[in-house]
């Protein structure tokens, strides 16, 4: 998946706060039982002024399936979006930043899921997944 | 019984003698003892002949005589059918020999006397003396020189004549016939040389990194060799050109124009002028054409500029939550102009070679293709937080870049080799120093390698 070709086209973006949005995106998001669901993490600065720390790919942090947490919550001492520990390029915005870790997922049963990726403030889509028997 | 033999080389009619089971056909020597006198051409020497055929006035049985040995019967002679011979006899030897044999004389039994003389002389039959039957001055010397080895001192026997003694010496070489001189096979004609056109099979700007496609620059000129070889003087000349041109596959001159008429192995300047478009790459060849005729033509290439010589300038220290510094990126286009790079993307490649306490756990990183004509800025830090003990950490960092005219991906970037440290000693005076640098250096990268990019930055902060 190019996920900035996606991106482009993704109809349902997360919202804005402060000029940044996470989107979490798929290429396909009805699957059967068994299906590999792969979930690629986009974060968009719509406004200048801003950074995008653009090496990685970075962890990710606080993403829910079905409400429940399945990554670990954000670190205290570090910034998921911009790596205290890091070498390499920083873009200034507007721009996107898809360097992030794929989560990828399995159902087994037949049945409709929500996935969310929450970082402090900054809240993304939530990704409808139907998995159909 | 007689029958006819194997057609000679000249006119001779040749009489086979079944019953001797001789590997030769004979024919009886028409003087017997009588002495030629025909004249000897090649020597300049004349003698009139004693006895004279009327068919051709000659005194042997010589190639003209083809009544001969209808007019004579009895004694076979050996044919060589199939020999090309000097001098006017058919090319048979004779038994018995001729009574006698003298300057003058011109017979076929002479070339066998002078081929055998030959022979003696020097093992080859054909040289010094040319076997051509006519007896004139060299061949009498050659004979009283021979006789003068093999009769000793003996005046009367060194007479310049060849006679039974003689033979009987003669013979001694070679007992009987000389073999025939095989023919000497023709030599074939010199082929006229073949034309022949190379032009580059890979038409490529010097700067290209090996595993790209073939590309050559706009705006700068890259020189090609042409080698042509067989063009005769007043050929039509080879004419080159860039064929596909045009339609989003870029553009190119030849010395400065469309075509390029050549006449002898040259080099020329191509120059990309528009771009090839993303998705048209690989379309143009250079051609070379003689008329109508392709005679060499270069594998297909594109025209697009490509990134090199990454350079770091040392922009600002951070404090606060990090620390470490930013420093400004730069590259330039081999085309000369950074805004040619527009469909190209670069990806910085870091690679983690060494991290020891407080800087276990930083991993590597890369970035995503990033396009190739922005300039931006590196970070390099580390979290204060995290710089709470000792530690060293090295890295490297190289850039690849993709060329989307081209379609070439995950190519080197040249020149763009950095070597990233980072050190935590502790200060006398207590808490820590922060050391870090970036120097350019041939390094390698997860998997890419690259020469030293440029710039040299070495910072220390106390944490």
């Amino acid at each position: 998946m190019d996920v900035r070709e996606v991106y482009e086209q993704w109809p349902d973006k997360g919202p804005l706060s402060d000029g940044r949005r996470l989107t979490l995106l798929a290429d396909e998001t009805t699957l059967s039982p068994g299906d590999t669901l792969r979930v690629a993490h986009v974060y968009e600065v719509t406004e200048p002024g801003g950074e995008l720390w653009v090496m990685g790919p970075k962890p990710v942090y606080g993403e829910q399936l079905d409400g429940r947490p399945v990554t670990p919550a954000v670190p205290d001492d570090d910034d998921p979006l911009a790596p205290l520990n890091y070498d390499g390029r920083v873009l200034p915005s507007p721009g996107i930043d898809t360097n992030f870790e794929t989560t990828t997922y399995h159902f087994k049963r037949p049945g409709e899921h929500e996935l969310t990726w929450q970082i402090g403030e900054l809240r993304s889509n939530t990704l409808k997944v139907d998995v159909q028997g | 019984m007689k029958s006819k033999g194997v057609a000679p080389q000249h006119d001779d009619e040749l009489i086979v003698d079944a019953r001797s089971a001789a590997p030769y056909a004979t024919r009886r020597d028409p003087l017997g003892a009588a002495l030629a006198r025909a004249v000897d051409q090649r020597d300049g020497n004349a003698a009139a002949p004693d006895e004279q055929h009327t068919a051709c006035g000659h005194t042997c049985g010589c190639t003209s005589c083809s009544t001969l040995s209808r007019a004579t019967s009895g004694t076979p002679v050996l044919a060589r059918a199939g020999t090309a011979v000097a001098g006017p006899c058919a090319d048979v030897e004779q038994r018995p020999h001729p009574a006698l044999l003298l300057k003058g004389s011109t017979h076929s039994a002479v070339r066998e006397a002078q081929r055998k003389l030959n022979l003696h002389k020097t093992g080859d039959t054909n040289a010094p003396l040319v076997p051509d039957c006519m007896f004139g001055p060299l061949t009498d010397g050659a004979v009283r020189e021979f006789q003068k080895e093999k009769f000793g001192g003996d005046p009367k026997q060194v007479d310049g004549k060849i006679g039974p003694k003689t033979w009987e010496k003669l013979d001694a070489i070679v007992p009987g016939p000389v073999p025939p001189v095989p023919p000497v096979p023709p030599v074939p004609p010199v082929p006229p040389v073949a034309l022949a056109v190379t032009v580059p099979d890979h038409i490529r700007g010097s700067a290209s990194p090996a595993s790209m496609k073939d590309r050559i620059p706009p705006r700068k000129d890259t020189t090609v060799q042409v080698d042509i070889a067989g063009l005769k003087s007043g050929d039509p000349p080879i004419t080159l050109k860039v064929e596909g041109t045009g339609g989003g596959n870029g553009t190119v001159t030849i010395d400065g124009a469309n075509t390029k008429s050549m006449k002898a192995s040259g080099t020329v300047k191509l120059r990309g002028v528009a771009q090839t478009d993303v998705g048209k790459g690989g379309a143009l060849k250079l051609v070379a054409r003689q008329g109508a005729t392709q005679v060499a033509t270069s594998s297909g290439f594109t025209v697009s500029s490509i990134p090199e010589n990454y350079s770091d300038t040392f922009v600002s220290l951070l404090t606060g939550a990090r620390r470490g510094f930013v420093v400004q990126d730069g590259w330039k286009s081999d085309s000369g102009t950074f805004a040619d790079l527009d469909k190209t993307e670069i990806s910085e490649r870091v690679e983690e070679t060494k991290a020891t306490g407080c800087f276990v756990g930083l991993g590597s990183q890369n970035s995503d293709y990033l396009p190739g004509n922005v300039l931006t800025q590196d970070t390099h830090s580390s979290a204060t937080s995290t710089l709470t003990s000792t530690g060293e950490r090295i890295a490297q960092q190289t850039c690849m870049f993709k060329d989307n005219r081209s379609g070439s991906v995950d190519i080197p970037m040249t020149n763009s080799g950095y070597e990233l440290v980072r050190e935590v000693t502790v200060r006398p005076a207590g808490g820590f120093n922060f050391h870090i640098t970036k120097n350019g250096k041939k390094t390698t990268a997860k998997g890419i390698a690259s020469d030293a990019a440029a710039g040299s930055i070495d910072k220390t902060q106390r944490v």
